[in-house]
């Protein structure tokens, strides 16, 4: 074994993992793509998302709900839960039986047969058992601070630089195990600047380092309660623990999250978004294959695409509008000279492949491919927005849901505010000076002495920015803005979100396994047209994730089939935690 | 619009008492739901039901919805998910375990008798309950869980089908008497003319009933609870732990574990929220309890309300002295769902048919003024 790496053994497999890397990673690199079996379709399932929220679980000695996300020891040993035999068994038999809602709720109403297949059904679910462990001492901790920020992206960085200049107090904390966020995976040259975007992102960071900006990494907000904010510092092995997080401010600068395209088969292996993608790409040089395609239309579509072909892979974009839209005339000229195939106007897709994606059919052509990647649409964190009352709406032209706030960030609750890409700025370079801008604001309240002509001059530099740099972008923001000011939500109408007529094989929900069909069930046979009854009637968003794979697709779904605005959807109420937390962590916590 | 009955209140009470008037042929009804289905505790609930009370009136009650509980799944077009997988309540003080072996023997002349386990046969049976302390415990394997939302989609379903109405995100603003007969009520949406009111409204009952001045003893009190990640199911039973502020957690059929602990002291709100408190209160009685615990993580919270009468049992019917054709069904103080199969029945037999269920009898609405309360001390 060569200095730096750890041996893990998995699922009885021996595999050597370089030290400090996530395990998904490593799992990823030497061809491990599926990492869960789903229970109700008896397949293969591997994880369409590398984030710190990973639902994704693991048995292990030391941890039983270890995630894929965990940089793990040397001589760990961990296994897949899997369903029983007997589970398996009647799955495979009654299958075809197997109502909407979980797993387990088996057409069997009539008494005698209810009470059987409750029980055999019990026994051997496919989730780990919790092991004994020693107690742990956990020690809580404390963030005090006038402005929380929460992401370490290029917004959150601008906003916490420019706030501690002003002469305020703040915070950011990253869930993450490195700052900079999305921005640091990308190798695209940013306009105006001839410095890449990745190298932006490092500087500011840098600097903030430098400044002496506190900065939390591994720390995730995890839910605003009655008597206060509480976050979590995430543990990987160890034991993750509480940390209270008290401010005047918090500031929301967590990005947007991609969402898993909607496509014949895409619960399976191999099917990563965007920024799985690059990070697995990018950061950690692994090879995802020779051949892929990127689905979307957007400027993130074409920019993970240009990437991926950077890292000598061949990759296809798809997407099902008819143009690229939204693309900065130089991505545009560099999809040219990359030579990337684009196919537009796509009406179906539906990936083949057992273990492993093997090939993708779009409308009738056949690609082999070895990963798909999802970059058409993304999602706010809606789960802390909701959480801190923020109403939420659904901007046509960024094609996503978002927040509803001011040109400041400010939102309806006076304490919390938004920016960056998840308050709707999808240009790197005004999205930080926008948030330089919120800080201006936000020193006004905090009374630091900054004057009213100043904050209303660097919001005037900051659409001057945006508007020089992306028109089109400057105008959905406006219109953004405009609803909130005139005390409303959003609400254009959605496009089509789904590329499959065969509703049963398109998967919305992973954690629970629901499929298009079952929502569709809930819309059209029951009536349902809202998420909270669909999700009541189907478990969407009920899952491990709570929703963050699963919300935001099902509000377009819902939209698509109801022909609804998705922002008169009602998304449903989200409650903490943000991210799962162990008994033993909050035990610990002391008021 | 007329019609015969209308239900204020689409939560799981409002909803069996439609099920069972839809069911007797009358299709002249309509509830009026302000939010959407169980908005206010039905859908908030732990979903479990138990036989076993201090008092022979609920234990009756309890009983006789138990019986139909098992026969919903049969009879509506969803699968309730009832499962009888007991109660089990972890006694640490002698005076404690005395009372309930006392209590046993009641509780087996009423038809559900359950067992005094020893620390021994709790180790042999559940070992991953600490004995620490430990006593032994009473369990009730009459007892068990259900899911809240299925049988309310179930009697929904059926209320449609049978050709009721059913009005989501309509206010009950006010309800409307003439005299000594109620007329109907008012709505967000315009008045609803009906010769029957039935106010099931959860905590908004005295809302909508101090329209007509009356008001019932009740309180609202904010419950928390939270759902812990998905295990390999291996907690059998409802574990309540007597010592620890009625701690209680419970795995369902997703291997979800739902569970919770009595506030302390009780919150008078009408506010859904959540606090650190709670979450710390929970895990520390969750580790004591059930060491293995340790590593579960809590994957959401949420809060909900009991309806609190006096005495922690439920108002069912009219008050005399109300208009004619008025009637409520609420302060379950946290019993609603488990009473619900039972409650819809006799309702329907009061308002349809003039006939007063001899178990139903207990809890008219006069038992305060007339000092006649109910027993009840077993309540978590």
């Amino acid at each position: 074994m060569s200095e730096g790496t750890c041996k893990v053994k998995f699922d009885r497999k021996t595999i050597a993992c370089p030290e400090g890397e996530p395990l998904g990673v490593c799992l990823y690199r030497n061809g491990i793509k599926s990492l869960n079996f789903s229970s109700k379709h008896l397949r293969c399932r591997g994880f369409t998302d590398l984030e710190w929220w990973m639902p994704e679980r693991f048995q292990s000695q030391q941890d039983s709900f270890l995630n894929p996300y965990a940089v793990v020891d040397d001589g760990i040993s961990v296994t897949i839960p899997r369903p029983g035999a007997l589970h398996q068994f009647l799955i495979g038999t009654m299958g075809h039986m197997v109502d909407s809602q979980f797993p387990h709720k088996v057409i069997v109403r009539k008494r005698p047969f209810w009470s059987v297949a409750r029980r055999l059904l019990r026994r051997d679910l496919p989730h780990p058992l919790p092991t004994p462990v020693q107690q742990q001492m956990i020690k809580q901790s404390v963030i005090e601070t006038d402005a929380l920020v929460v992401g370490s992206g290029v917004s959150g960085i601008s906003f916490a630089l420019k706030l501690r200049e002003l002469g305020g107090k703040v915070a950011v904390i990253e869930a993450a195990h490195t700052l900079g966020g999305h921005a640091t995976l990308d190798e695209s040259t940013m306009q105006g600047l001839g410095k890449k975007l990745r190298d932006y992102a490092e500087g500011l960071v840098q600097r903030a380092q430098d400044e002496g900006v506190q900065l939390f990494t591994d720390l995730a907000f995890d839910g605003f309660f009655d008597d206060g904010a509480l976050g979590v510092r995430l543990g990987g092995l160890q034991s993750d623990a509480p940390v209270f997080l008290r401010a005047r401010f918090f500031v929301f600068a967590t990005g947007l999250r991609d969402l898993p395209s909607l496509f014949e088969n895409n619960d399976i292996p191999g099917h990563i978004t965007a920024s799985t993608a690059l990070k697995l790409a990018g950061r950690y040089g692994v090879r995802l294959g020779d051949e892929g395609v990127v689905i979307g239309s957007n400027e993130y579509a074409v920019r993970t695409a240009l990437q991926l072909k950077s890292t000598e892979v061949g990759v296809t974009l798809a997407t099902r509008y008819e143009h690229l839209t939204g693309v900065r005339r130089e991505y545009l000229a560099a999809l040219k000279d990359a030579k990337i195939p684009v196919v537009a106007g796509v009406r179906k897709m539906s990936a083949i492949g057992k273990t492993r994606v093997r090939s993708l059919v779009v409308d009738e052509k056949r690609l082999q491919v070895d990963f798909i990647v999802s970059a058409e649409s993304m999602s706010p964190t809606l789960e802390l927005l909701g959480q801190a009352g923020v109403p939420v709406g659904y901007s046509r032209d960024l094609r996503s849901l978002i927040p509803m706030h001011g040109w400041n960030g400010e939102t309806v609750n006076d304490r919390v505010l938004v920016v960056g890409r998840s308050s709707g700025i999808l240009d790197e370079y005004a999205s930080s000076a926008f948030a330089e801008a919120t800080a201006y604001y936000v020193a006004t309240k905090l009374k630091l002495g900054v004057k009213d002509e100043d904050v209303a001059n660097k919001l005037n530099e900051a659409k001057s920015a945006l508007s020089n740099r992306c028109q089109e972008n400057y105008e959905s923001y406006s219109r953004l803005v405009s609803s909130y000011e005139a005390r409303g939500v959003l609400n254009d109408h959605g496009q089509k979100a789904i590329y499959s007529d065969d509703p049963h094989k398109v998967f919305v929900c992973f954690c629970e396994d629901i499929t298009l069909s079952d929502i569709l069930r809930a819309v059209t046979v029951h009536g349902f047209q809202d998420v909270e009854m669909v999700k009541r009637y189907t478990g969407v968003g009920t899952g491990k994730c709570q929703g963050k794979r699963c919300l935001a697709n099902s509000v377009y779904v819902i939209s698509d089939l109801t022909r609804k605005p998705p922002g008169t959807i009602n998304v449903f109420r989200q409650r903490p935690m943000t991210v799962t937390t162990s008994l033993e962590s909050l035990e610990s916590a002391e008021l | 619009m007329k019609t015969n009955v209308a239900i204020i209140g689409e939560g799981i009470i409002g909803l069996s008492i439609g099920y069972n008037i839809a069911r007797r042929g009358e299709r002249d009804l309509v509830v009026i739901e302000g939010k959407h289905m169980g908005y206010g505790s039905s859908t908030r609930s732990a979903s479990h039901f138990r036989v076993h009370f201090w008092s022979d009136e609920n234990v009756r009650f309890a009983i006789e919805a138990r019986k139909r509980l098992l026969r919903l799944g049969e009879e509506l077009s969803f699968n309730p998910l009832v499962e009888t997988n007991g109660y089990m309540w972890l006694l640490y003080e002698e005076a404690l375990l005395q009372a309930y072996r006392k209590r046993n023997a009641k509780w087996a002349e009423l038809g559900v008798p359950g067992r005094l386990l020893s620390s021994d046969d709790l180790e042999a049976n559940h070992p991953y309950i600490s004995t620490a302390g430990l006593l032994g415990a009473f369990f009730g394997p009459q007892d068990g869980s259900l899911h809240h939302d299925f049988l309310m989609f179930g009697y929904r379903d059926a209320i449609l089908k049978s050709g009721g109405e059913i009005r989501e995100r309509v206010e009950a603003k006010r309800l409307i008497a003439d005299g000594n007969r109620i007329r109907g009520v008012e709505t967000s949406t315009g008045f609803v003319e009906a010769d029957n009111v039935v106010v099931a409204a959860g905590v908004g009952c005295n809302q909508i009933l101090e329209t007509l001045g009356i008001r019932l003893p009740m309180a609202s009190e904010r419950r928390e609870i939270c759902v812990l990640e998905p295990m390999r199911p291996f907690i059998k039973t409802f574990v309540i732990n007597t010592k620890l502020k009625s701690f209680y957690v419970a795995q369902t059929l997703r291997g979800e574990s739902i569970g919770s602990i009595d506030p302390h002291p009780a919150k008078q709100s009408l506010e859904l929220g959540n606090t650190i408190e709670f979450l710390k209160e929970f895990s520390r009685a969750a580790v004591l309890t059930i060491p293995t615990l340790r590593k579960a993580r809590v994957l959401r919270v949420w809060s909900g309300f009991y309806e609190v009468t006096p005495d922690h049992s439920q108002i069912l019917g009219r008050d005399p002295e109300w208009p004619d054709g008025l009637y409520v069904a609420a302060g379950f103080s946290g019993h609603g769902l488990m009473m619900a199969p039972f409650v819809g029945e006799v309702m329907a037999d009061q308002i349809l048919e003039d006939r007063i269920h001899p178990l139903m009898k207990p809890y008219d609405p006069t038992r305060f003024e007339e000092k006649r309360e109910i027993k009840e001390t077993l309540v978590m």
